[in-house]
């Protein structure tokens, strides 16, 4: 009996409650605030998802799918032979490299695409050079490209040799001599590069010598040789950064 | 998303405003504080903010702006001047502040009920009103008044056991 008086008040009080009138009025009320303060688009959007500081292979990965889409396989593929100044140019150096450099996933294969793609930007430069089409704007534009290819090469490079085995010794000696053959190969379009932008061919020709210097023969390094190893790493370039 | 703020709109509607009828016993200002939880209730949908409970929230957002309404409201006084934090927190618990007298449309029980809530410890007078006439579960309790689920569940229990003990039920 008692409870029931208890839940007989709560009963009661569960009556004070808005009116009819009341509800639908600021029913209205509020219908037309919300119609005023629409949605804000949301930060975790389907565009930010394409957000290249969020996720950036994915990214062009998935921009080169809706391109190739769109505009079929072979407007990729016909980019491919694009030179500086071309329409397709962008999508060669935007979108297929990219790729290319998204789908390395071993810091080995990394450095392969970047000493490629360096030898690619030294390549077109020949080539429009000898079509006499290579302006100072081009010029200046290939350099940029092919600097920051080299950048990346070395700064992946320094990533292979904090590794301590004996692979990676033999995988850095053999990067290396891939990249200076391919360099070798355009001295002559090299020289031609405007370097008093940062000076990229001086720390080039730098490295080079250090590396030649300091890389030992791969008979005489055995990783159970604990001294062969240290000698290595004594001799070695340390980078500055 | 409009759909479901509609749809909590219907369903919570009645017991936010009877929340803050009980809270300040004023029906104009308990309309315009029930509207204008909504519009917050609106404007968090609006940005996109992800919200696990949105009964707490909106009961949190209608407590917030009674607590806002209670500060404007005090004069300078020696008495706010002279009040400690712990009064202050405590004063957060109760169900209707200061010396304010009930003019609310209700029955005898109902009227009552109240004038024995509001007699309580301050600590477990709002939550004995959520638990017991809003039918509010000790999660969603914990979440409007900023306390754990164990001190709630522990004044819940105390808070009935006295009910019970004055209102001789």
């Amino acid at each position: 009996m008692k409870e029931i008086n208890i839940q007989k008040g709560i009963e009661q009080l569960k009556k004070v409650s808005l009116t009819n009138e009341e509800k639908s009025k600021m029913l209205h009320n509020l219908s037309l605030y919300a119609d005023v303060h629409q949605p804000i688009p949301s930060t975790h959007s389907l565009f930010s998802f394409f957000n290249i500081s969020l996720n950036r292979k994915l990214a062009y990965v998935l921009t080169s799918i809706m391109i190739t889409i769109t505009l079929g396989g072979s407007a990729v593929y016909a980019s491919e032979q694009s030179l500086p100044g071309d329409l397709l140019y962008p999508i060669k150096t935007k979108i297929a490299e990219p790729i290319k450099m998204a789908m390395a996933t071993t810091p080995k294969e990394k450095a392969k695409v970047e000493i490629e793609l360096a030898d690619k930007r030294l390549s077109e430069a020949e080539t429009l050079d000898k079509r006499g089409k290579l302006t100072p704007n081009l010029n200046k534009e290939i350099s940029k490209k092919f600097d920051s290819h080299v950048s990346g090469f070395y700064k992946i490079k320094k990533q292979i040799e904090k590794k301590d085995s004996t692979s990676s010794i033999e995988e850095n000696n053999k990067i290396q001599k891939d990249f200076e053959n391919k360099m070798d190969s355009h001295a002559e379009i090299l020289n031609r590069f405007n370097r008093d932008s940062n000076g990229l061919e001086k720390t080039i020709k730098k490295e080079v010598k250090k590396d030649r210097e300091n890389i030992i023969p791969i008979k005489q390094l055995d990783s159970r040789n604990a001294s062969s190893v240290d000698l290595y790493k004594r001799t070695q370039f340390q980078s500055e950064d | 998303m409009k759909d479901k703020f509609i749809l909590l709109y219907n369903k919570l509607s009645d017991s936010v405003f009877r929340y803050c009828m009980f809270r300040i016993s004023d029906r104009d200002t308990a309309l315009d504080i029930t509207q204008e939880t909504f519009t917050k209730y609106w404007d968090v949908l609006a940005e996109g903010q992800n919200v696990k409970n949105d009964k707490a929230l909106i009961f949190t957002i209608a407590r917030n702006l009674i607590i806002d309404y209670y500060r404007k409201k005090k004069s300078v006084s020696l008495e706010a001047l002279t009040e400690t934090d712990d009064e202050e927190s405590v004063e957060e618990f109760v169900l209707i502040e200061g010396n304010k007298k009930y003019d609310i449309e209700t029955e005898t029980e109902g009227r009552f009920l109240i004038s024995k809530i509001i007699e309580l410890p301050k600590s477990y007078q709002q939550i004995i009103y959520l638990r017991y006439v809003e039918g509010m579960n000790p999660d969603e309790i914990a979440k409007i008044l900023g306390i754990s689920i164990n001190a709630t569940s522990v004044k819940i229990h105390r808070g009935i056991a006295e009910l019970k003990k004055i209102t001789g039920y």
